[in-house]
């Protein structure tokens, strides 16, 4: 709420402004790495850290907010002593739970996306479901950009190898083809 | 070997989460996370006290096969909906304002940011509601309180110059404001946004010509009410806003300026207001821009923006969206639009492919910028998009299948149509406002209920439809 009056009225108008621009991609983020019931307290931890705070949140939010949701997603999966990592498993699980028809998602894509390391499997995500670019990714991850690029490399060709060992001798990829017009 | 490009493509087709968050749920996330803040107590005191009052049940997009069911559900939601903003929500308001007690009006001051007793340039009590108005920095502000929460405030910057004469018989209506009380949040950004652009435009004293609307949604069962607040010429000793279910609120006046609120909010609600009264020492009559006003009340908003003016001077209506299409379906007001690079990429993708952006498109003159996006939960999407000759729904299910249909202009009939969709049919389409079910026929003369949603309607069902009417509470039927 903008409330008038100096001192915290333009924090609160600030957050909030944050929150707005910044929700559909920290919950797309936690969404695509945690169970279903688990992501609203997640983003709630991630926007309660960003209270606290938002005075060093950069002017370019998002690489920041991410990586605090990484840290979160960390630590939630560390509390939970589940002992896995974090990634591809779980988005396959959300994939099975929320999605009751068949799931566009080709499954050979996840099966060789999680025989990657989690850095690598990670620097794919962020570049291609975050839509960040590589600079913006390094910083989700603490890499310097060019150790990024170079991650982002290796792990395109680990997925290339992977998914040639997955999957038949054609190399056919399904993907569920939308259906047809009807205007 | 697959390419670099190749590989991102399939990547980002193996999206688990390809879809957008409306401006309700983003809402709802907003109000979510500062309810938790303040349970860790780490919120200033002044963004808490935002009460949050009992939620009406929303509608829930049932399935179709218990169709008695979702009708009854209906009913009971629209009756909840209609008497949460004056039995629940605001209990004890009254129609009628009184002078706040010293201790009301204390409390008010210091709720709404330790007002200074000299800044007060209008108070009132509408049973344990204060409402007070007052100055800051030189700005006009508005704040309504219960006992130690503020409701809701806004600024009401006057445009320069507009300040009506002295003596004169009439008065000024910057504007009309809406709020939902539970999500004040979202209220107050919609307002501020919005206020900017109305100032901007001129707006002639001698009409009472501008109305500003905020664009959060007015309609999804919150606790909503409109505040109102202006200056009035020194001849004018009474100020009545007639709404449509027969209130009679009595405005306070004095001192140049009049001030009311009432519970409820949204053009097509119960608590609209249709006529404005002004008592004079000649007696009480229409205020003589009260048709002006309520033309201005019901035209269409602009897309972009989202305040309403009409007068002769200003025509806010953007070239290229039909009038009649925000007139008659209020998502396009009640909703935001939703950025083309916010949809679903398999949407975005789809679109172009079907030739809806270029051929269709073309013809109807559709604006994707003005497009809203409805989310029927694990059922999909649906993206409706405005044009100035027609206007498309199009469908995408949550695992990237689409489907679409479009229609020229008509008056008031369905705009919708059916498809097919993993073996299950698809039905989908968009009434004018007032429609809240759609009746799906079969062949064999069953029907199923449907309940619309924001305008649209889509369900899936096993067996193909026959056809699909609507019929409003006055009786008339859409085929």
């Amino acid at each position: 709420m903008r409330v008038p009056g100096p001192g915290s009225s333009d924090r609160s108008a600030r957050f909030e402004e944050l929150f707005r621009a910044e929700y559909g991609s920290v919950a797309a983020y936690v969404s695509r790495r945690t169970e279903p019931d688990q992501v609203d307290d997640l983003i709630d931890e991630v926007f309660l850290v960003a209270w606290r705070r938002l005075e060093v949140v950069p002017a370019e939010a998002r690489p920041w907010l991410l990586a605090v949701a990484r840290n979160v997603l960390g630590t939630h999966i560390r509390g939970a002593r589940r002992g896995r990592a974090l990634g591809v498993r779980l988005a396959l699980n959300y994939v099975d739970q929320v999605m009751p028809s068949p799931p566009a998602v080709p499954s050979e894509l996840l099966a060789a996306l999680a025989t990657l390391g989690e850095k690598d499997r990670e620097a794919l995500m962020l570049v291609n479901w975050e839509g960040l670019s590589p600079t913006d990714a390094a910083r989700v991850l603490g890499d310097r950009p060019a150790t990024f690029r170079m991650r982002l490399h290796r792990a395109r060709a680990r997925l290339r190898q992977a998914l040639e060992r997955e999957n038949d001798p054609d190399g056919a990829v399904g993907v569920n083809g939308e259906e047809a017009a009807n205007a | 070997m697959l390419e670099d490009s190749a590989l991102d493509e399939l990547m980002r087709d193996a999206d688990p989460v390809d879809r957008l968050w409306t401006t309700t749920e983003v809402d709802a996330a907003l109000a979510r996370t500062l309810h938790r803040l303040t349970e860790v107590d780490e919120t200033p005191a002044r963004l808490i006290p935002l009460t949050v009052h009992r939620s009406v049940s929303r509608w829930a997009f049932a399935g179709l096969s218990a169709g008695a069911s979702v009708l009854a559900a209906v009913v009971v939601v629209g009756v909840l909906l209609l008497s949460s903003s004056t039995t629940a929500a605001f209990a004890g308001w009254t129609a009628s304002p009184s002078r706040p007690t010293v201790s009301q009006l204390a409390a008010a001051r210091a709720v709404c940011g330790e007002v200074r007793a000299t800044a007060l340039v209008a108070a009132e009590a509408r049973g344990p509601y204060v409402a007070i108005a007052y100055t800051r920095d030189g700005r006009p502000w508005q704040c309504i309180t219960h006992g130690s929460t503020r409701l809701w405030d806004t600024s009401t910057q006057y445009p320069p110059g507009e300040v009506i004469k002295p003596g004169a018989a009439s008065i000024y209506l910057p504007s009309i404001h809406h709020a939902v009380v539970g999500a004040g949040v979202a209220a107050m950004k919609a307002l501020n946004r919005d206020r900017a652009k109305l100032f901007r435009e001129k707006a002639p004293i001698s009409r009472i010509a501008s109305v500003q609307k905020a664009i959060f949604a007015l309609d999804t069962g919150r606790d909503s009410l409109t505040a109102v607040a202006g200056s009035a010429g020194r001849a004018v000793t009474g100020v009545t806003f007639l709404l449509r279910d027969g209130t009679r609120v009595k405005a306070t006046v004095g001192r140049g300026w009049y001030l009311a609120w009432w519970p409820g909010a949204g053009s097509t609600s119960a608590t609209e207001p249709i006529k404005i009264l002004l008592t004079t020492a000649a007696g009480t009559k229409l205020a003589p821009d009260s048709a002006a006003y309520l033309r201005g009340y019901y035209e269409p908003c602009l897309v972009q923006t989202s305040y309403c003016v009409r007068s002769p001077a200003i025509n806010p209506i953007v070239p290229g969206i039909a009038p009649s299409i925000i007139r008659d379906y209020s998502l396009f007001r009640t909703q935001s639009p939703v950025a083309v690079n916010q949809l679903p990429r398999k949407l975005r993708v789809w679109l172009p492919r079907q030739g809806v952006t270029q051929g269709t498109g073309a013809r109807l003159g559709l604006d994707f910028s003005a497009a809203r996006a409805v989310s029927f939960g694990r059922l999909g999407w649906i993206l409706a998009v405005p044009g100035n000759q027609g206007l498309c729904t199009f469908y995408s299910s949550r695992n990237g299948g689409g489907s679409g249909v479009c229609n020229p202009l008509a008056s008031r009939y369905i705009h919708g149509g059916t498809g097919q969709q993993n073996g299950r049919y698809l039905v989908l389409g968009i009434v004018p406002n007032g429609y809240n079910t759609v009746h799906v026929r079969f062949a064999e003369g069953a029907t199923v209920i449907v309940p619309v949603k924001d305008n649209l309607y889509l369900a899936t069902l096993a067996n193909q439809p026959t056809g699909v009417t609507s019929k409003n509470a006055a009786g008339h039927v859409l085929r």
